[in-house]
């Protein structure tokens, strides 16, 4: 009987039946990895080589994709656990029905291995595109031959799916040591055991300020293209810091906010609050990485806006033949990157209300129930998202802010010394990021309302709560 | 007047794409006077949860006329619905459907935000309620932290809270073990006993001998109702289950006899 199981089989049968939830997880892999493939591109283009100044390109690419490394392992580890929370239950009926544990294991790895072969294969494939594709409009837009090529770095394409394969399988140990090690009637239970209420960690806290202004300091004295190595500590120190002040600050204010009865005990703070507070452990992380993100774009987006009006403006060498291919392939870079970060960030924002849709959906169904109209769907909605939207964009520009110093030694190294140029860049870069992003929120919105809004009785007869939808 | 008033309800469930539809309901007349306790009994598959669905205004009848406090349910605006739901029923389903994320106290309040009472008269109102429940130690804990038997106390507590006309349960004791079941079985008898009408459906005749009154649903049709009367309820249990073996399970009736 064991031998008419097939388990390749079994997995690609599973995961199709959890398109739902792994179709959105696949996606925010995918991308990160084509992000990371993109960024390697630049740095191993040979034409990268011949811009003067190619050593600091390289440098600062360097740390950008230790960045991307950096926080990649955040992301997965945060997509993977909401994916096998949804997973888990289906897990334990399988071995309620009598799977044993070792089964259990190879339906996991197989699943595993396909999902990261699909996500990899897809992220390079898109990756590749994507970079394809900008050289092409970059071109056409600019009327300028830049250096950068239509190449394929294979090296950036090894970097990458090596990095991206240790990911992977960071994930399948996790979730190999999570079935082997919990009883199956936990697992079958895990969707209505929930998260438990998170507790304010002030370490937390505490850890994530002193990274801040450890990180902000270190901006006001470094030059990156003389120190890359503080410059890299640097960055690695907001990004820490993000995520400790994401998943300890945040949890400390939404308790606030519940401790306010009159403010607290209104339909559109109520579900909203309690809701982001009760999963705040695993969303801190997703607003820590559009927060980040974010931050990335933004500083890369004003320094390459600083350097472009700037080089018109009036800097030395903007008048030059060479001086202007220079300024055009610096701002192929910028340019290249900082919609790569807007992209990311966008799918980022995406993913998180896609998933956190589909965990709501039997919320709002019993809120329905209970006797919520559909307007006050939309105003919990409402409530729940701007909770999510503003906190992300509001780090962001702090940071850019605190990265000022740095923008401007580098903007320095270009002749450009107009510190109310640099500022003004900075300024506009903020305004249309801000509008961008809020693009991005309401489409994601959008597409939340529209999986949470069921009708109630089909909410009811689906029962979707107690999983009966899973096994359809 | 009655408070509930069902004429000729019918349901048909389209199919998707094309073929014949299910028929869950098919003519269903009762009504429910202010005060009752009314069980209605079916097997699994009778369209119990579609008639209370339909009864709740969660879904709406292929044809028929379901009138509250006189009110026909199918004139009313999805908006009015919304509200007509949150001040004039309550709701106890089978599998509990509590909110993870509240507290046993917030889920309580749940229907009150929504009907925007302020906080203290909140308060106010749980207190005795969760003392009559059995649950005033809870209210902090969340649902997770509870048993079955709690979980549905606390999701009776919720459907209570607003004092509404009538209270509607989907089988409230399915989820439940038979201590659990016993427990809530005799709060809810205790609630109608000071005036809550409570309309109930279940396939158990444990759980329907708490009622004043039984009907018998099969084939989409109310086949019978029996009255308690002035019988305890261990002789309402034995008449209803001579009722089912007569009206919904012929074929095993004799061995109920027993
Ligand atoms: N959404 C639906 N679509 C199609 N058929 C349905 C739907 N909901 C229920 N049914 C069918 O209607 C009948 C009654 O279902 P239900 O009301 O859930 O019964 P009960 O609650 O008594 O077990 C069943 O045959 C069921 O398959
Ligand atoms: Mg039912």
């Amino acid at each position: 009987m064991r031998s008419r199981l097939s388990f390749p089989w079994l997995a690609l049968r599973s995961m199709w039946l959890n398109a739902r939830f792994y179709l959105p997880y696949l996606l925010s892999c995918a991308l990160i990895v084509a992000l990371h493939y993109d960024i390697q591109f630049l740095n191993m283009n040979t034409g990268t080589d011949l811009l003067p100044g190619a050593s600091s390109v390289h440098g600062l690419l360097s740390v950008v994709v230790l960045a991307v490394d950096f926080f990649s392992i955040f992301l997965f580890v945060y997509t993977n656990s909401f994916l096998m929370k949804r997973r888990e239950r289906e897990l334990g009926l399988y071995s309620i029905l009598g799977m044993e544990r070792r089964h259990l294991r190879k339906l996991l790895r197989w699943e595993t291995l396909f999902a990261g072969v699909i996500s990899i294969g897809g992220g390079l494939l898109l990756g590749i595109g994507f970079s394809q594709l900008f050289v092409l409009l970059f071109r056409a837009v600019m009327q300028t031959d830049v250096a950068l090529g239509f190449e394929v770095p294979k090296l950036a394409i090894l970097y990458t799916a090596f990095v991206y394969g240790l990911m992977v399988l960071m994930n399948l140990v996790t979730n190999l040591v999570r079935v082997s090690f919990v009883r199956p009637i936990v697992l079958f239970h895990t969707t209505d055991v929930g998260d438990r209420e998170p507790r304010t960690r002030r370490l937390v806290a505490i850890v994530g300020v002193m990274a801040l202004g450890l990180g902000y300091s270190i901006s006001f004295f470094d030059n990156p293209l003389e120190n890359l190595g503080l410059f890299l500590l640097a960055v690695l120190l907001v990004i820490v810091a993000t995520y400790c002040l994401f998943s300890s600050a945040s949890i400390a204010i939404l308790k606030r906010l519940r401790a306010n009865a009159s403010y607290y005990y209104q339909l559109r703070h109520f579900f909203p609050v309690a809701n982001t507070l009760h999963r705040m452990r695993r969303n801190a992380t997703g607003l820590a990485t559009i927060c980040v993100l974010s931050t990335m774009a933004l500083v890369t987006a004003s320094t390459t806006f600083g350097m472009y009006v700037g080089a018109g403006v009036g800097a030395a060498w903007g008048n030059t033949q060479e001086g202007r291919a220079l300024v055009s392939a610096y701002f192929f870079v910028g340019l290249f990157l900082s919609i790569l970060f807007l992209m990311a960030c966008a799918l980022i924002v995406y993913y998180k209300q896609v998933s956190e849709g589909y965990e709501d959906a039997p919320c709002f169904a019993t809120m329905q129930q209970v006797g919520m109209s559909d307007d006050e769907v939309d105003l919990v909605v409402h409530g729940e998202n701007s909770l999510a939207f503003l906190p992300p964009l509001a780090m962001a520009a702090c940071h850019t802010l605190a990265a000022l110093p740095i923008t401007s030694r580098i903007l320095l190294a270009f002749g450009i010394t107009n510190m109310g140029l640099v500022l003004s860049c900075t300024a506009l870069t903020l305004l249309v990021y801000g509008a961008l992003y809020l693009i991005a929120f309401r489409i994601a919105s959008r597409t939340y309302r529209r999986i949470v809004a069921w009708p109630a009785a089909d909410a009811a007869r689906r029962g979707y709560r107690t999983g009966r939808a899973v096994e359809r | 007047m009655a408070l509930l008033e069902v004429k000729h309800v019918k349901k048909v469930y389209k199919p998707r794409l094309v073929g014949v539809g299910v028929t869950a309901l098919r003519d269903v007349s009762f009504s429910v006077r202010r005060g009752e306790f009314v069980a209605i009994m079916g097997e699994s598959g009778s369209g119990k949860t579609t008639l209370l669905n339909i009864l709740a205004a969660l879904d709406k009848p292929t044809s028929g006329q379901v009138l509250l406090e006189g009110k026909d349910l199918a004139r009313t605006r999805e908006r009015d619905l919304a509200a007509l739901r949150r001040e004039h029923l309550g709701f106890v389903f089978q599998d509990f459907n509590l909110l993870d994320s509240l507290t046993v106290r917030d889920n309580i309040f749940l229907p009150l935000v929504l009907a925007n009472v302020p906080h203290d008269e909140m308060e106010r109102r749980l207190t005795p309620l969760v003392k009559t429940l059995g649950i005033e130690r809870l209210v902090d804990q969340y649902p997770y932290e509870l048993s079955g038997g709690q979980k549905q106390r606390t999701a009776v507590a919720r459907a209570l809270i607003t004092r509404p006309s009538i209270l509607l349960a989907d089988e409230p004791t399915g989820a439940l073990d038979s201590h659990a079941a016993e427990s809530l079985l005799r709060t809810l008898g205790r609630m109608n006993a000071r005036g809550q009408t409570v309309l109930m459906v279940t396939h158990s005749t444990n759980a329907a001998s708490r009622a004043t009154r039984v009907l018998f649903l099969k084939d989409g049709r109310v086949r019978k109702q029996i009255r308690r009367g002035e019988r305890d309820s261990e002789a309402f249990y034995a008449a209803i289950s001579r009722s089912l073996a007569a009206t919904i399970r012929p074929q095993r009736g004799g061995a109920t006899h027993a």
